[in-house]
């Protein structure tokens, strides 16, 4: 009996011991300690232990990664582009805001610039090779790589990379910038064109560019144009300035009924064309060239510039004709009496021959209209400034925002 | 820098059950901790709380750190928001962020995620152009040797983003 009873103790004590031992080991696990932060110094806890090898890039949620993409330059971007196919998702989620995108021609490359200091150069070689030179910075920076592919030319090349950077449908850009660097063949030029069509074909069909402002000087045809014009988001093209081109009727038609030229702030068109100028008048600020400017329709423009709450300080119409003005006409049509009074302006004095202010009813702004021998020119200047804002404002690219 | 020290004191505990006294105006940082205080009544309260904020997904050595840096940088003007697309500066880190950001990767990226669960902007903020100056200036593959980034490309893939922006390859 003794025997058991003390089992039994033993067995108690063995029980009591397990149990309060491991609660006391729990609550004294679960004593916390109270640290009070008051004056934590640079570098105290700068070294933290116990780091866990889960906290790595790869690891990291999405949402995260992208603050730090936000915070990368293109380069650096198209870089871990290259890392890992998670990478590549990541990147091509994460818009881009480019001030411009500036892609010219010359006889034997095709440039692409997006800020100061980088500029890719695609450089047709002999035996299918071609060479990019990447410039960032100082020339010295310069890298050349080789690309040899029989299939590409270096067209294709750069306008594959320059459509990689406008891919994301929340990608804006302030400008996109087509033209040439020197005097090229027409027909290169058509080839770029093509190409870019080509490529811009195969992008989503609901893929736009969001762009405020289109510029291009290269050589096309009017249906390129449009197509081209077609893959820009009508909603955010706010200016639009055309050389080298030619429209036929329909073609004007066509351009004029589009959603780019109804909503565009700013149209500049430095070619001869048939477009009525009423078809501008929408506009902010507008410039074209006409065969003959009648004087019932330079007098309905400066009418429509004087409308009353109408455009702000700083629009603009400048109209060149190639027959020249009949200025006395256009005089004869003024609703007010005929006063010459000469401003400063970018124009050579002794080409202008009128200068008239228009005052804007209710408004603090005045309409400074100048005659020339082949061009009418007006702009909305502050009354108390007309100066300084005749001197400053002839400009096709006014400020949009 | 003002003494935060006699200042109201707010109790919060981390993952790992330590509990840490911070001055309610240092926590006020953190916009998680903020509007939970806020919410549950505890702001207009003179009293430290008697039980702790659980910061559950942040571990003491962290959260200490976290806190330092609140208590560096609590009368900061708040930052703007930076929702926009546009490229943001890395070269504009303050001399006193540097050298609390002179860590190892792993915690670098633990004070990235007690950032965002925080809500602390100018932290994640000031995280983020750090691993995104360890980027910067890397080719993809010292980017990869960097993060432990492993190229999971199959060879046509390969083929294919090695000729996408072939300017910027090694």
């Amino acid at each position: 009996m003794k025997v058991y009873a003390l089992l039994l103790l033993l067995l108690f004590f063995l029980f009591f011991t397990s149990i309060f031992g491991d609660l006391g080991l729990k609550l004294a696990k679960c004593q916390r300690k109270i640290v009070k932060i008051s004056n934590a110094k640079c570098g105290d806890s700068n070294q933290c232990s116990n780091v866990d090898s889960k906290f790595i890039w790869p690891n990291l949620p999405t949402k995260l990664k992208k603050h730090v993409v936000k915070r990368l330059d293109y380069v650096s971007r198209c870089r871990l582009r290259k890392c890992s196919t998670s990478d590549q998702e990541l990147v091509d989620s994460c818009p881009m805001h480019w001030n411009g995108i500036y892609v010219s021609l010359t006889q034997a490359s095709l440039h692409i610039r997006f800020s100061k200091v980088v500029t890719m150069e695609y450089f047709r070689k002999n035996n299918d090779r071609i060479e990019i030179k990447f410039i960032e910075g100082q020339s010295f920076c310069k890298k050349t790589r080789e690309v040899v592919d029989s299939k590409l030319n270096h067209y294709n090349v750069g306008i594959a990379d320059f459509l990689l950077m406008l891919k994301n449908q929340s990608t804006t850009c302030q400008e996109i910038n087509f033209q040439n660097l020197e005097s090229i063949d027409t027909e290169d030029q058509y080839r770029f064109i093509q190409s870019l069509l080509f490529h811009l074909s195969s992008m989503n069909s609901s893929w736009k560019i969001h762009s405020k402002k289109l510029y291009t000087s290269l050589v096309t045809t009017s249906s390129q144009l449009l197509d081209i014009l077609s893959f820009f988001c009508p909603n955010t093209l706010k200016c639009i300035t055309m050389k080298e081109y030619s429209f036929n009727a329909i073609e004007t038609k066509a351009l004029v009924n589009t959603g780019h030229w109804r909503n565009a702030e700013c149209l500049d068109l430095q070619h001869e064309n048939n477009i009525s100028i009423a078809e501008f008048l929408h506009s902010k600020t507008f410039w074209t060239v006409v065969p003959k400017l009648e004087p019932s329709d330079a007098w309905a423009v400066i009418e429509n510039y004087r409308e009353k709450d109408g455009r702000p300080r700083g629009s603009t119409f400048y109209i060149r004709s190639i027959s020249p003005l009949e200025i006395q006409n256009i005089l004869n049509e003024y609703d007010v009496p005929v006063d010459n009074m000469p401003v400063e302006s970018p124009w050579r004095k002794d080409s202008v021959l009128h200068t008239q202010k228009f005052p804007i009813a209710g408004s603090e702004l005045v309409l400074v209209v100048m005659l020339m021998k082949f061009e009418i020119t007006g702009k909305l200047c502050l009354l108390s400034n007309i100066e300084e804002d005749c001197y400053n404002y002839y400009t096709a690219d006014p400020d949009l925002d | 820098m003002t003494d935060a020290k006699n200042e109201r004191q707010i109790k919060i505990s981390s993952s790992d059950n330590e509990i840490i006294l911070v001055p309610r105006n240092v926590i006020r940082l953190s916009t998680t901790i903020n509007t939970l205080l806020q919410d549950l009544g505890l702001d207009d309260d003179e009293a430290t709380n008697a039980e702790p904020i659980p910061v559950q997904n942040v571990a003491a050595p962290i959260l200490r750190k976290v806190i330092s840096w609140c208590q560096y940088h609590y009368q900061d003007p708040v930052p703007t928001d930076d929702s926009d697309s546009r490229e943001k500066r890395t070269d504009d880190i303050s001399s006193w962020d540097t050298e609390f950001l002179k860590v190892d990767q792993g915690t670098l990226f633990e004070l990235i995620l007690a950032a965002n669960y925080l809500d602390i902007k100018g932290l994640l903020d000031v995280t983020c152009k750090a691993v995104a100056n360890m980027i910067k200036g890397k080719s993809p593959e010292e980017i990869r040797r960097t993060f432990n980034i492993k190229n999971d490309f199959t060879p046509e893939e390969e083929e294919q983003i090695r000729k996408e922006n072939a300017w910027c390859e090694d």
